[in-house]
C-alpha cells in the first residue's frame, strides 16, 4: 500500500538514525572507546566493587519498591474489582493522579511532606514542642520506596483490577462448595487465576524502579544511586563515557531481559479464562467487615497518595511570613542575578515547545508503525513489534546518553540544538502512541473494510474513510500521552539540555541545588505549576480514552 | 412429607432471604430424605438458585433454618457443609486441567496419592470421560465441560448433592442424552440430590418429589403425578403445560356435588368443600372423546362443542385446537378411522368427568 509505505519509511528512517545508531554508538564506546578493541571499560564495571554495589542496590531497591507496591496495591486492586460503591470511578481516577505526575513534583512533593521543614515535622515539632524535626526520612532509602510505591501503585490496582474483575466468582463459590476455606479459595482459585496481571503488573514496576532516575537523584542523596544515577554522574559529572557505555550496556541487557519476560507473559494471560462481564462480579457493600476494608482502602488512597500532593501545595503558598503568593511571584524575576536564571514563563515556554514538537513527531510515527505492525504478518511482525516496542526497554538515560555521545560531531552535531530533546522525547513516547492505536487497529473488524470494498471503495479510500476515522480518538489519546511524557521527562532533558533550554523539570532540580529556603519555595512553586499542567494532560487521557481498551 | 419413621435429611424450615431490597424467600420449606431426588421448578428468577445458595450455605438467610443429617447448620460455613453444587454455569477452574478439577474436592478433604487418582479415574469413568484428565478445560465441548463438572461435585462423596439447571446451556438432543445419563448416575450412586430446573418434563424425568416455586414463595410440592394431575393453582397448571382453563362459578349441588356454570356450559364437578363463588375449571385434555356436532348423541354432562381450529399429528396422537365461545381448548384424541378431522370441522367434546379439576378463582 503506497500510502502505508510513504509514512513508514520515514518512520523507520527515524528509528535507524536516532534509536539504533546511538545504541551502536554506546556499544562501540564501551568496546573501543579510543578506537581500539578494549575490554577495559567492562572489565571495570563488572568487577569493581563500586559499580558491583551500585548494581546490587539498583537490584534490590527495585525488587523491595516492588514488593512494596504490590502490598498497597493487591487489596485496593480487590476492593476495585469485587465492590460496587458509590464515588467510585472518581476515586479510581484519582488513584492514577501520582503516575502521570513527573518525577521531580513527586520527589517535591515527598520533600514537602517529610523534608525537614516539611509540612508533617512542623506539624509534629509544634503538637508536640520538639525543637528538631523528628522524622528524618530525606536521603533514606524508606523515602525512596516511599516515592516508587507511591508513583506506580495504580499500575498494580489497574492492571490487576481489570483481570480480576473478570474473575468469575462462581469459580469461587464452587471451590467452597467442594470444602475449600477462604484462604485455599484464594491459593488455589483466586490466586493462579490473577496471578499474569499481578506477574506482569510486577514486572512493569520492576522496570520502572530498575531504572528510576529522578526520584533516587533527588530523595536519595549522594549515597544512594542506582545504575541510571551513575550512568548520568559519569557521564555529565565525571566525563567517563566509556564507563558509562559499558553500564549502558549492562542495564540495557538487563531491562531487555525483563520486557521480554513481560511480553511473554502478557502473550500468555490471553489463556482464556472463564471471564464474565464486570458487572455481575460487582457487590453492594455489606456488613461492617466489608466496610471497613472499604474504608481502610479510602484512608490508604488519601493519606499516603493525596498528603504529599496537599503538603506540596500547602508548602507552595508558605513563605516566611506565613501564607502568600511570593515563591510564585518571585518566579519570574531573578533577584539574585543568578547566572543560569530561568524564569517560569521561561521554563514553561521550553516545556511547551518541546511538549508540541514532540506530539507532533511522536503521533504520525506512532500512527505509522501501528498500522505497519497489525499488517505485517510472520517474522517480519515480530520484527516489526520488537523494533517499535524496544525504546521502551531502554532507559531514558541510555536513551539519552546514546544520543548524545552519537551527534557530536560534524554535520551530525546536536548537541547544541533543542532538536536533541525533542529527539529524545519522541523516542519515549511514540511506543505509548503506538500501543494506544494499535489495540484499536486490531480491533477494527475486518468486515467493515470488505462492506467498504463491496461499496466500491478503493483500498485508499477503505483507510481514508474507515480505519483513519475509527483510529482518530486513539490517535489523541496517544497525543496527550506523548504530550505528558515530554512534559514529564526529567532524565533525558536533564542530560541533553543547555541552560538556555531548560524545562520546568530541570530548572526544579537547579532551584534544588542551591540553598536556601527560597530556592526550595521556587521549587516548590514551580512544581505545583507543573502539576497543573501534567494534571490536564491525565483529564484529557481519561475523558478520551476507550473503555477497557489498553490500561498499560 | 417424607416417610414419618425416618426425619429427613434435608429440611428447610420457613426460609427468607433478600437482596438488598428485592426479596428473593419469601418464607420457603422443603424436605428431602435419604435417598430421594427432588425437583424444584419455576420461571427463571422465582428464588429457586437463591433456595440452593441458602442450604449450600453461600447465601446467609434472613430468617428460617436449614437442618442436615438433624444438624442445624445456618451457621456452618459452606465448605464445612458437605454439600455438593454443581452450577448452571459450571464454574470449572479454568486455570486447572480436568483432573485436577475433579480432584479439588478431595485435595480438600486431605486425600492423596494413589487414593485420590483412584477416586479421580473412577469419576470420569462414571461420567464416560476416561483419558480426558490432561485436558484443558478451555478444550472440551460443552457435553463434556458438564460432565466434568458433574464429576467434580462427585468425586468428595457429598451428603446431598444439588444440581441448578445442568443441562440447562445445551441444545436438545444432547440435553435428553445427558439427561438420561444423569437420572443412571445419580440412582446407582444412591445420591440424595436437589435438582433445579425450568423445565417441568425433566423434573418429572428424574425426580421422586417435585416442588413448584414463584416469586420467593412455594407453590405446590408433592410427587409428581399429583402435581400434574392436580396442581394447586391455575398458575402451577399453566407453568406444568396445562391448558383448558376456564373460569365459572360453583354452585354446590348436594350430596357431595357441586355444578360449575362457565361460558362453555355446564359441569358437574366433585363438591371437595369448596365454598359457592367464583372458581376456575381445569378440563382434562387426555381422555376426552371427541366427535362431530352433528352426531344425534346430543348433550349431555361435562359435554361442550366448538369448532376445530388447528391440528397437530404427534404420532399415534393428533392434538386438536378447539374453539368453543371465547375459549380455545387443546385435546389429546385417537384420531378416528378413516381420517381424522379438519380444521373447520364443528365438533362435540365428551369430557371424562374424572379429569375435571377446580381450582381457586383466578386474579
Amino acid at each position: 500500500m503506497t500510502v502505508g509505505r510513504l509514512v513508514l519509511i520515514p518512520a523507520l528512517a527515524f528509528l535507524a538514525l536516532f534509536f539504533v545508531y546511538p545504541l551502536a554508538a554506546i556499544l562501540s564506546e564501551s568496546l573501543a572507546p579510543e578506537g581500539a578493541f578494549s575490554l577495559a571499560p567492562f572489565g571495570t564495571v563488572l568487577t569493581d566493587d563500586f559499580y558491583l554495589g551500585r548494581l546490587w542496590f539498583t537490584t534490590w531497591q527495585a525488587f523491595a519498591s516492588t514488593a512494596l507496591t504490590l502490598a498497597l496495591g493487591l487489596p485496593s486492586a480487590y476492593v476495585f474489582a469485587r465492590y460496587d460503591f458509590p464515588g467510585k470511578s472518581l476515586i479510581r481516577a484519582l488513584t492514577t493522579i501520582p503516575f502521570v505526575l513527573p518525577v521531580v513534583v513527586v520527589a517535591i512533593a515527598f520533600t514537602a511532606l517529610l523534608g525537614p521543614s516539611g509540612a508533617l515535622n512542623e506539624a509534629l515539632q509544634a503538637i508536640f514542642g520538639l525543637d528538631e524535626p523528628p522524622i528524618r526520612a530525606l536521603n533514606t532509602i524508606t523515602v525512596i520506596l516511599l516515592a516508587h510505591a507511591f508513583y506506580n501503585y495504580t499500575i498494580v490496582v489497574r492492571t490487576v483490577s481489570a483481570l480480576w474483575a473478570n474473575v468469575d466468582p462462581r469459580s469461587e463459590e464452587a471451590a467452597r462448595m467442594l470444602g475449600a476455606g477462604p484462604l485455599a479459595v484464594f491459593r488455589r482459585v483466586t490466586l493462579p487465576q490473577i496471578a499474569p496481571a499481578i506477574l506482569s503488573s510486577a514486572l512493569l514496576v520492576f522496570m520502572f524502579c530498575f531504572t528510576s532516575f529522578g526520584v533516587v537523584l533527588i530523595l536519595g542523596g549522594p549515597q544512594f544511586a542506582t545504575l541510571d544515577a551513575t550512568i548520568y554522574n559519569l557521564t555529565a559529572r565525571l566525563f567517563r563515557l566509556p564507563l558509562a557505555a559499558a553500564l549502558a550496556v549492562v542495564q540495557i541487557v538487563f531491562t531487555l531481559a525483563v520486557m521480554w519476560t513481560y511480553a511473554r507473559l502478557q502473550a500468555r494471560s490471553a489463556v482464556p479464562l472463564n471471564l464474565q462481564p464486570q458487572s455481575s462480579a460487582l457487590r453492594r457493600v455489606r456488613g461492617r467487615r466489608e466496610r471497613l476494608l472499604i474504608g481502610l482502602n479510602f484512608a490508604v488512597v488519601f493519606l499516603w497518595l493525596g498528603t504529599p500532593l496537599l503538603a506540596l501545595v500547602e508548602r507552595s503558598f508558605r513563605g516566611a511570613e506565613g501564607y502568600g503568593l511570593g515563591f510564585y511571584t518571585a518566579l519570574e524575576s531573578n533577584t539574585r542575578g543568578e547566572l543560569f536564571f530561568v524564569s517560569l514563563s521561561e521554563a514553561l515556554t521550553n516545556s511547551l515547545w518541546f511538549a508540541a514538537t514532540t506530539v507532533a513527531i511522536a503521533v504520525p510515527l506512532g500512527t505509522a508503525l501501528a498500522f505497519a505492525v497489525a499488517r505485517a504478518r510472520g517474522r517480519r511482525r515480530a520484527l516489526a513489534d520488537a523494533l517499535a516496542m524496544l525504546p521502551l526497554g531502554v532507559s531514558v538515560i541510555t536513551l539519552a546518553f546514546g544520543i548524545l555521545i552519537a551527534f557530536d560531531t560534524g554535520v551530525l552535531d546536536l548537541r547544541a540544538s533543542w532538536m536533541i530533546i525533542v529527539v529524545a522525547h519522541t523516542l519515549i513516547a511514540y511506543p505509548f502512541v503506538m500501543r494506544s492505536v494499535l489495540a484499536v487497529v486490531r480491533g477494527i473488524d475486518e468486515r467493515l473494510r470488505e462492506a467498504a470494498a463491496t461499496l466500491g471503495a478503493s483500498p485508499r479510500q477503505t483507510f481514508r474513510r474507515i480505519d483513519l476515522p475509527i483510529v482518530s480518538r486513539a490517535t489523541l489519546v496517544g497525543a496527550t500521552f506523548a504530550f505528558a511524557i515530554s512534559i514529564g521527562d526529567f532524565g533525558a532533558a536533564l542530560l541533553l539540555s543547555r541552560p538556555e533550554y531548560a524545562t520546568m523539570n530541570v530548572a526544579i532540580f537547579r532551584y534544588l541545588g542551591l540553598a536556601g529556603a527560597e530556592r526550595l519555595g521556587a521549587a516548590l512553586a514551580m512544581s505545583v505549576v507543573l502539576m497543573l499542567v501534567s494534571g490536564l494532560g491525565f483529564l484529557l487521557i481519561e475523558r478520551l480514552r476507550y473503555r477497557d481498551v489498553g490500561e498499560f | 412429607m417424607a416417610a414419618p419413621e425416618t426425619p429427613p435429611l434435608l429440611s428447610v424450615r420457613d426460609v427468607r432471604l433478600r437482596y438488598g431490597e428485592t426479596p428473593a424467600l419469601g418464607g420457603v420449606s422443603l424436605e428431602v430424605a435419604e435417598g430421594e431426588i427432588s425437583a424444584v421448578i419455576g420461571p427463571s428468577g422465582c428464588g429457586k438458585t437463591s433456595l440452593l445458595r441458602v442450604i449450600g450455605g453461600l447465601e446467609r438467610a434472613g430468617s428460617g433454618e436449614v437442618w442436615l443429617d438433624g444438624r442445624r447448620i445456618d451457621a456452618v460455613p459452606a465448605h464445612r457443609r458437605g454439600i455438593g453444587l454443581m452450577f448452571q454455569e459450571l464454574a470449572l477452574f479454568p486455570h486447572l486441567d480436568v483432573e485436577s478439577n475433579v480432584a479439588f474436592g478431595l485435595r480438600m478433604q486431605g486425600l492423596g496419592g494413589a487414593a485420590r487418582a483412584d477416586r479421580v479415574a473412577e469419576m470420569l469413568a462414571l461420567v464416560g470421560l476416561s483419558g480426558y484428565g490432561g485436558r484443558k478445560v478451555h478444550e472440551l465441548s460443552g457435553g463434556e465441560r458438564q460432565r466434568v463438572a458433574l464429576a467434580r461435585s462427585l468425586a468428595p462423596r457429598p451428603r446431598l448433592l444439588m444440581l441448578d439447571e445442568p443441562v440447562g446451556a445445551l441444545d436438545r438432543a444432547l440435553r435428553e442424552e445427558l439427561l438420561a445419563e444423569l437420572a443412571v448416575i445419580l440412582r446407582s450412586q444412591g445420591l440424595t440430590a436437589i435438582y433445579v430446573t425450568h423445565d417441568q418434563e425433566e423434573a418429572f424425568a428424574l425426580a421422586d418429589r417435585v416442588l413448584v416455586m414463584q416469586g420467593g414463595l412455594a407453590r405446590q410440592s408433592g410427587r409428581p403425578e399429583e402435581i400434574y394431575g392436580a396442581p394447586a393453582d391455575a398458575w402451577v397448571a399453566r407453568f406444568l403445560g396445562r391448558t383448558n382453563l376456564v373460569a365459572g362459578e360453583l354452585t354446590p349441588a348436594g350430596d357431595g356435588r357441586a355444578r360449575v356454570r362457565t361460558p362453555l356450559g355446564e359441569f358437574a364437578v366433585p363438591h371437595a368443600g369448596a365454598a359457592a363463588g367464583p372458581v376456575t375449571l381445569l378440563l382434562g385434555d387426555e381422555r376426552a372423546h371427541v366427535e362431530r356436532a352433528d352426531d344425534a348423541a346430543g348433550a349431555g354432562e361435562a359435554v361442550l362443542t366448538g369448532e376445530v381450529v388447528g391440528r397437530a399429528f404427534q404420532g399415534r396422537r393428533v392434538r386438536l385446537r378447539v374453539r368453543s365461545g371465547e375459549a380455545e381448548l387443546s385435546f389429546a384424541v385417537d384420531p378416528p378411522p378413516g381420517g381424522g378431522w379438519r380444521v373447520g370441522d364443528a365438533v362435540r367434546v365428551r369430557l371424562d368427568p374424572a379429569s375435571i379439576r377446580v381450582l381457586p378463582p383466578e386474579g
